[in-house]
């Protein structure tokens, strides 16, 4: 591990915000009653604030941070681009459309999930497609088609928010700046956390041979082929994770590994796992603060993490 | 013994034909020079070698078998490839960016020791290791060229095709590049394989010269009687009257 002092000091930061992010809210409990209801103690009250309220918020914040994060890192190898993040392939347009074509019909929550997963999925395959250029995935050519199919699903969105009927439309600017406020459940945000980590690790020595680009890459031995599809697929499967589940939240993939490099983390397995940490955290603290500086109205997470964001990679280029 | 050879060899860009039914054995111990004129084929026939793109007609067979029927991790062990031109997108030290040259060996820094002292050297050897410390991308154009150069040291092929590894060096970095390949050659016995547009160093520095031709014809031979004012002008195309070459004539 490169630069230990950073990743332990990262491992000891998500420790203090997971548990901080369970003792904050409306209710304020002490570390002793956090405790007490994490063991299965104390009031009943306590317990279900913090097992249904808060843990399913503050794990699928954390989750949806690493997600971010990781999906970021790859794409940047992948497409070979530093401003790469994981919505650029115009996975949260996409889902965006279906969500909101969901919500336009005024179907339940489970339905709206549904509509966002086969939005999402609709531009993983398309982009896919249009990247697609015979012996390989063409970076550049994956881009433009990234950035074309976003403003094409950016121009229905449009139109989805003209047309809406005004009580749909707070619901909809709420799905389109992202937000924890519906998860009930960090399970499947999780489970796919898990899968993507592994597999990025596992991938994590040729990850830092692609990025030497992929004809160097070949000739030192790397089938560069399979391995962009798989790094294309994974980020693909979190961003489509996160933006199920929270909506399109911006900045974190794009934000968390460049923080990471400048403070020093180049090698993809070091990267891949101190992204997780930092991206979590991140988001963890952008949730907090969104349903807690203007209790109890809660505010989109999305626009907490461009407000926290800018200035610190502000300051981290400042000082590099 | 080594042998990279190719059978009636034909190279084409849409519209031009490069290289026309090239029969070619490069051996083990030969440092060879790629001389010819700018768009007359030399990257393209390097990165046919190196099995980076296919042939229009003809085999390219290393030790009797076919270049594109090697897995390729087993072929980067075999051939490495300074290519012309590399991406410059590297965050870390320039010690990692040596290093990944152990990706062909299948080894890696934790699981063995000796590839500390492997990149060391190659890094020293390409006297870079002053650097090996700082941040790749706050090299200069020289230091990048020979830390790529330390990269595919620690790769470790048997046959180096370097497209143009002089690029961006100065004259002491030239000679030393050159003197370390050469004895790469000479006393280890791998394959060299350069393009070169300095004449001059080829003649000194390869024992064999192939020479492409814009016509898609070519010719090889000893470097000491193939280079010569005569089939210079006649490569390049231009005269050679007005300039003093220490060459033979």
């Amino acid at each position: 591990m490169q630069r230990p002092a950073v990743a332990v000091a990262l491992i000891i930061l998500t420790a203090v915000s997971l548990w901080f992010g369970l003792s904050v809210g409306s209710v304020k409990l002490t570390n002793s009653e956090v405790w007490q209801a994490l063991i299965g103690q104390g009031s009943e009250v306590h317990r279900q604030i913090v097992y249904e309220l808060r843990a399913p918020r503050v794990f699928a914040a954390f989750a949806c941070g690493g997600l971010l994060a990781m999906a970021g890192t790859l794409l940047q190898v992948l497409l070979r681009n530093p401003l790469a993040d994981p919505y650029i392939l115009g996975i949260s347009g996409g889902a965006a459309v279906g969500a909101l074509g969901a919500l336009s019909l005024g179907l339940a929550a489970l339905s709206i999930n549904i509509g966002a997963l086969l939005g999402a999925l609709l531009a993983i395959l398309l982009v896919f497609a249009l990247g697609w250029r015979g012996r390989g995935i063409g970076p550049e050519r994956m881009l433009l088609a990234g950035v074309v199919l976003s403003a094409g699903f950016a121009a229905i969105i449009s139109l989805f928010l003209v047309l809406a009927p005004a009580a749909q439309l707070h619901g909809m600017l709420f799905w389109l700046m992202g937000d924890f406020s519906r998860v009930v459940s960090a399970n499947a945000t999780t489970i796919v956390l898990a899968i993507v980590t592994v597999a990025s690790i596992l991938l994590g020595r040729s990850l830092d041979v692609l990025s030497l680009g992929e004809t160097k890459a070949t000739t030192l031995g790397l089938s560069a082929r399979p391995l962009q599809i798989a790094i294309f697929f994974l980020a693909a499967l979190a961003a489509t994770a996160v933006v199920v589940t929270a909506g399109p939240i911006g900045f974190v993939g794009l934000l968390v590994p460049h923080a990471l490099r400048l403070l020093g983390i180049t090698r993809h397995r070091a990267l891949i796992v101190c992204s997780i940490f930092a991206g979590g955290t991140f988001l963890v603290w952008a949730d907090l603060l969104a349903r807690s500086i203007a209790a109890p109205l809660q505010l989109p997470v999305g626009a907490i993490t461009a407000l926290l964001g800018v200035p610190l990679l502000l300051v981290l280029l400042i000082r590099r | 013994m080594t042998t990279l050879a190719t059978e009636n060899l034909t190279l084409a860009h849409p519209g031009k034909t490069l290289l026309r039914d090239l029969t070619i054995a490069f051996q083990s111990g030969e440092c060879w020079a790629v001389l010819g004129a700018n768009g007359s084929g030399k990257t393209t026939l390097l990165h046919a070698l190196a099995n980076l793109r296919t042939a229009q007609n003809g085999a390219i067979k290393l030790d009797e078998k076919n270049v594109v029927d090697y897995p390729r991790r087993e072929l980067a062990q075999r051939i490495g490839m300074l290519l012309q031109e590399e991406g410059n997108e590297f965050h870390g030290s320039v010690r990692e960016y040596v290093e990944l040259g152990l990706f062909a060996q299948g080894t890696w820094l934790a699981a063995n020791p000796d590839a500390v002292r492997t990149a060391h050297a190659a890094m020293s050897r390409m006297q870079i290791d002053s650097r090996a410390d700082h941040l790749w991308n706050q090299l200069s154009g020289g230091e990048r060229q020979r830390a790529r150069l330390a990269q595919l040291l620690v790769q470790a092929p048997d046959i180096y095709l370097l497209d143009e590894p002089l690029l961006h060096l100065d004259l002491r970095h030239q000679l030393a590049v050159l003197q370390c390949f050469r004895d790469l050659a000479r006393v280890d016995g791998k394959t060299v394989i350069m393009v070169l547009h300095d004449s001059l160093w080829a003649s000194r520095f390869c024992d064999r010269a192939l020479m492409l031709y814009d016509d898609g014809n070519c010719r090889f031979g000893a470097a000491q009687t193939l280079i010569t004012k005569n089939n210079l002008a006649q490569l390049y195309s231009c005269s050679m009257d007005s300039f003093e070459f220490s060459l033979p004539t």
